[in-house]
């Protein structure tokens, strides 16, 4: 509570923070203080006494203060007999003077004027005039430079603050600003009173000038007295001597030097927020401003230098403020920084070191999780450790009671009160989280390693994509690079048919790689998982953040969704891009369309609960209107580029704009309509042919939701790693349910999020989609899982007054540190489990390659199985099928006779084109490690094929083998014995 | 958007056409092509459009930075998907031409008024 000297005693003291300090009486006294430190500048500080002398109304007190000057005490004190003289009684330097003077001030208001400045005749009347309004903390005005030797041409008059002045970019009427400049300044000298004055730790010793300290100050009342505000007039005019030494480069570069050493200690004092709002605006604004006016022709200065000066000055003061960063952290910073950055750098030199140590050439069942060296567990399991110390250990409690820390209600338009409190003050009874990570800077880093570590392993240790289906994809690219980018929406290119029919992310590939002049997708499809995994960052941040205040479980839960996400559809697909437009457009919404509903018999002991979140508050009804029509454009490139996608995302939106707190019809009409639109306007043909296989299909439970499309995990690896996938899923979702229902508050106010990941889960009754809608489903459901999963490894919170035990800390973080480390462990060998057919040694692409450039446009292509690389290489001109397709007789008929079945039961004896047959090692390992043929069968129908006069072999290498068919009359059906 | 000031937005304009000139006139995948475009395509166009397009924040919301920079790659990605494949449906499609459909939005998008 801070006590107002004067004219106060009448009012009701009002609070320390969130109010203001009362007003002054009716008219302030003003006592001026001048702080002299050398008997250099004499006749500067005369003439600044003098111009006191003459003001039109003369302060009521000026006192002159000698900074540790004998010589310059006693001199002045004889000079100045109208004049307080008193020498600083605290620590040299600048600040301590002025806290001298303050203590030694009588007025209700004190100014504070450089020794070697003067003031204007009217400079006391106009800053008192500021004083008028009790709301205001303090008056500064404006600082002219009086260049001893005429102002330098290149210097910016953006950079006048370098010689203590007022500068371009300060306002140029009446403002409120957030600090004001110690050449000309005054404060109520209750505010000094109440916030302690100048801080001795900044301020200038001497003539070096490390400033800053009014700022620092200006901004510790500005928290003190949150409606306070400083005035800026800048009429009320002194002038500031310039002398000759201050025009050189060298001063304007060490004082920009020092500007940001010392914006560097003020951060560290105030909070990042605050120190640098300012500077941000005069980054952005103003010095664009200089730049532009250097470049105007008559400007009146040399545009080159004036130039470099700008960008010199805003570069050295970024470097100083980088450098006084590092020499101000205390010890304790740099521990903690040691803490945190030392498992991060460890892991990934780990991670490295691993990297040319990986043996690929001979991947087992359980893929890269056998291959990889000691080191890369190492690694996985210092980053779940460093990751877990950093979000789980109290550095709000143990560290410095941060200020900057201005709690939950920082990241959004929630509902709140104007003191910062949810309505009612729910769930005041519970005691929030003390130790709240102090910035997002830890986790994220930590997080982009662990997608460094899990998604680009495999495109360092292998020299090519994983997954036929990309090599698809890339081919699929390749045809619309050679024809031009001719869409073809008829089904004539049948089972790749729909791959043009939502062509939007192989279209927006095509393009990128035109514009940058790549010879294909091939170039940078490996980087595919990496890329898409870090654009979901973000939207599942954004999502979290609305459902909970507390970073442990927004972050946790970003890393099971990444831990948890097994199912390899991050690689370079429309459904991956998909995925990020379902996720990003679901974060808009969730961020900015809520509604006002009725709290409900919970609500509002739900919004205050710690591990929750405030209410969004509902936008006016033209923002929501905006925000709607922003949603168009990801909307439709979503529709354009997947088959299913959008079909989650407009039931997802139907769902959401039918619960109150997201009541929109708009959404879903939005939602569904667009999709609609796109598949009856480009994908119409798709539709006519397959509505009555899907109309078929539907309903058939049994069969949709078998994964796979048949494959059965064949060998000891393949099951192994079937069982891992699968129990990697049911852990997450089991862990899901338990965090629903150990946090009912949470439960009730996440239920949008449970409701977006409930809403795929009926898809699977309605369609098969390739054997991957569960996949799929598990998918989209992920991030909702995520969220209630993490939420299991946080305990309730206690009721207030009862911290938390250090052991209950110890607990927590030890189960979420445990469940991670499991769940990092797993994901390898569920990721990277089949890697062995997923991965193409270079000779096996040879192959394909060679195949596509001896085949002829008309060709017929019979395959084991379409599991190699560039199966899809020119695939407009070929016909494909493949002998793993068969099935019933067919398959019965293949069986029982290989070669009969290639020369007699198969299309392309019907038509005499060309035709070959390639087997291939990734189709052998997709074979038996699917069990999609009988064991042995690709070795006989080898066999058979090599033995007949009706192929004939054009390449082979020791990754695969082509035959050409080659139809004789004479070809008779043989029998092959079956292998051992 | 308060930093919107008239350079940022004079040089978020002619960021397109930059691109243009680099796709256009340098070497296939030059690195200055490379740099350019990438540092164009996944940000500008999106980051334009919030200029008009972003309703005003309302007071004291700061769900800022992370906001924006989602937004600014949502938009700019989803612009680039639906320009290329409404080039392609009309068989119109070449790459500079999907670029200069990116850098007339971002132009125009950038040199419309702010909505505050």
């Amino acid at each position: 509570m801070q006590n107002f000297s004067t004219g106060a005693a009448a009012r009701e003291d009002p609070p320390s923070t969130g109010g203001q300090p009362n007003g002054g009486p009716a008219t302030p006294t003003l006592t001026v203080v001048v702080c002299a430190y050398t008997l250099d500048r004499w006749d500067d500080t005369s003439a600044a006494l003098q111009s006191l002398r003459d003001q039109d109304r003369p302060p009521d007190q000026v006192i002159l203060v000698t900074d540790h000057n004998d010589e310059l005490n006693a001199r002045a004190g004889e000079a100045f007999r109208d004049v307080l003289v008193v020498p600083n009684a605290e620590r040299r330097g600048l600040s301590g003077a002025r806290n001298t003077g303050i203590a030694a001030a009588e007025g209700t208001v004190v100014a504070f004027l450089d020794d070697d400045a003067a003031a204007e005749p009217d400079w006391t009347v106009r800053l008192l005039e500021g004083y008028d309004d009790p709301a205001v903390l303090g008056v500064g005005g404006g600082i002219t430079p009086r260049w001893e030797s005429g102002r330098p041409r290149w210097f910016p008059a953006e950079f006048d603050w370098v010689v203590g002045c007022s500068y371009r970019g300060l306002p140029e009427q009446p403002a409120s600003i957030r600090n004001m400049i110690g050449a000309n300044m005054s404060l109520r000298h209750d505010v000094l009173d109440a916030v302690g004055g100048f801080s001795n730790e900044l301020g200038r010793t001497g003539t070096l000038p490390l400033g800053c300290e009014e700022t620092e100050l200006c901004i510790r009342a500005g928290r003190h007295y949150r409606d306070g505000v400083f005035l800026y007039l800048p009429d009320a005019q002194v002038r500031h001597h310039v002398p000759t030494a201050r025009g050189t480069w060298r001063y304007f570069l060490s004082r920009c030097w020092r500007e940001g050493q010392s914006k560097a200690a003020v951060t560290l004092m105030a909070g990042r927020q605050r120190a640098l709002s300012s500077e941000r605006s005069y980054l952005l604004r103003t010095v664009p401003q200089a730049l532009a006016r250097a470049a105007r022709p008559g400007g009146g200065s040399p545009p080159l230098s004036t130039a470099t000066a700008v960008l010199l000055g805003v570069l050295c003061t970024m470097l100083g403020y980088l450098h006084g960063g590092v020499r101000s952290m205390t010890l304790r910073q740099v521990r903690a920084a040691a803490a945190g950055g030392l498992p991060l750098v460890a892991a990934l030199l780990l991670w490295a070191w691993s990297l040319p140590r990986t043996r690929v050439d001979d991947l087992n069942g359980v893929g890269l999780a056998a291959a990889v060296p000691w080191s890369y567990w190492t690694a996985l399991g210092v980053l779940v450790l460093g990751f877990g110390y950093t979000l789980y250990s109290a550095p709000g409690r143990s560290g410095r009671s941060g200020p900057e820390r201005t709690g939950p209600e920082r990241t959004g338009p929630e509902r709140t009160g104007a003191d910062g409190s949810s309505p009612g003050n729910p769930g005041a009874g519970l005691r929030p989280y003390a130790g709240r990570p102090r910035s997002a800077l830890w986790p994220a880093l930590y997080t982009v390693a662990l997608l460094l570590v899990q998604r680009a392993t495999q495109a360092l240790v292998y020299n090519s994509p994983l997954y036929a289906w990309a090599w698809k994809h890339i081919d699929i690219i390749d045809r619309l690079l050679g024809n031009g980018g001719h869409l073809d929406r008829s089904n004539r290119l049948a089972a790749l048919a729909p791959y043009d029919q939502w062509a939007g992310f192989f279209a927006g590939n095509t393009a990128v790689i035109r514009m940058i002049g790549l010879n294909g997708a091939l170039d940078y499809a490996a980087w595919a998982p990496l890329v898409s995994s870090l654009l979901l960052v973000l939207p599942l941040l954004l999502i979290f953040q609305v459902f909970s205040r507390d970073q442990r479980l927004v972050w946790t839960a970003v890393w099971i969704f990444f831990l948890g996400n097994w199912v390899g559809q991050d690689y370079l697909s429309p459904q991956a891009f998909g995925f990020f437009l379902y996720l990003g457009v679901l974060a808009l919404v969730f961020r900015n369309l809520a509604r006002d509903a009725p709290w409900g018999r919970h609500g509002e002991a739900d919004a205050g609960y710690p591990l929750g979140a405030a209410r969004r508050a509902e936008l006016p009804r033209a923002d929501r209107r905006r925000w709607l029509w922003l949603l168009v454009l990801p909307i439709a490139a979503d529709a354009a580029s997947h088959q299913l996608t959008p079909v989650v995302l407009g039931l997802g939106l139907l769902v959401l704009g039918c619960t109150r707190r997201y009541r929109n019809p708009w959404l879903a009409v939005l939602g569904l309509l667009i999709p609609a639109a796109w598949d009856a306007g480009s994908a119409l043909d798709f539709f006519r042919l397959q509505l009555p296989a899907m109309a078929q299909s539907f309903g058939n439970l049994l069969a949709n939701s078998q994964p796979g499309g048949g494959a059965t995990p064949t060998g000891a690896g393949p099951v192994f790693v079937s069982w891992v996938d699968r129990g990697l899923s049911a852990a997450v979702a089991a862990a899901a349910v338990a965090g629903a229902l150990r946090h009912p508050a949470l439960r009730r106010s996440g239920l949008p999020l449970l409701l977006v990941a409930v809403v795929p889960m009926p898809l699977v009754v309605a369609n098969n989609y390739g054997g991957e809608m569960v996949f799929r489903v598990f998918m989209f459901a992920l991030p909702g899982l995520s969220f209630f999963a993490a939420a299991a490894l946080l305990p309730r919170p206690r009721p207030a007054g009862t911290p938390p035990t250090r052991w209950a800390e110890v607990r927590t973080a030890a189960l979420a540190g445990g469940v991670l480390l499991v769940l990092a462990a797993v994901f390898v060998p569920s990721y990277t489990g089949k890697d062995r057919l997923d991965y193409f040694p270079r000779a096996e692409i040879r192959l394909a390659d060679q195949l596509a450039a001896t085949a002829p446009p008309g060709s017929f292509i019979v395959g084991a199985d379409g599991n190699y690389p560039d199966a899809y290489l020119h695939y407009d001109q070929y016909t494909y099928e493949w002998l793993t397709d068969a099935s019933g007789p067919a398959l019965r008929s293949l069986m029982a006779d290989p070669l009969g079945y290639l020369t007699r039961d198969m299309a392309w004896v019907r038509d005499p084109a060309h035709a070959y047959l390639v087997i291939t090692r990734g189709q052998r390992s997709d074979i038996s490690m699917q069990g999609l043929l009988p064991p042995g069968t690709v070795d006989r129908i080898q066999r058979a094929v090599a033995g007949s006069p009706s192929f004939r072999l054009i390449l082979s290498n020791q990754d695969g083998v082509v035959y050409q068919y080659v139809p004789t009359p004479t070809t008779t059906p043989s029998t092959v014995p079956a292998l051992p | 958007m308060s930093a919107r000031t008239l350079p940022v937005r004079v040089a978020l304009a002619g960021s397109g056409w930059a691109a243009v000139l680099c796709a256009g006139y340098l070497a296939d995948a030059a690195p200055l092509r490379i740099a350019v475009v990438l540092a164009f395509v996944p940000f500008c166009p999106g980051y334009a459009l919030l200029g008009p397009l972003l309703p005003r924040e309302p007071t004291g919301d700061r769900s800022g930075p992370a906001q924006t920079l989602l937004l600014t790659v949502l938009l700019s990605l989803s612009l680039l998907v639906v320009a290329a494949t409404g080039l392609m449906l009309p068989g119109w499609f070449t790459g500079l031409r999907t670029l200069a459909v990116l850098a007339v939005t971002t132009t125009v998008a950038a040199l419309l008024p702010v909505r505050r």
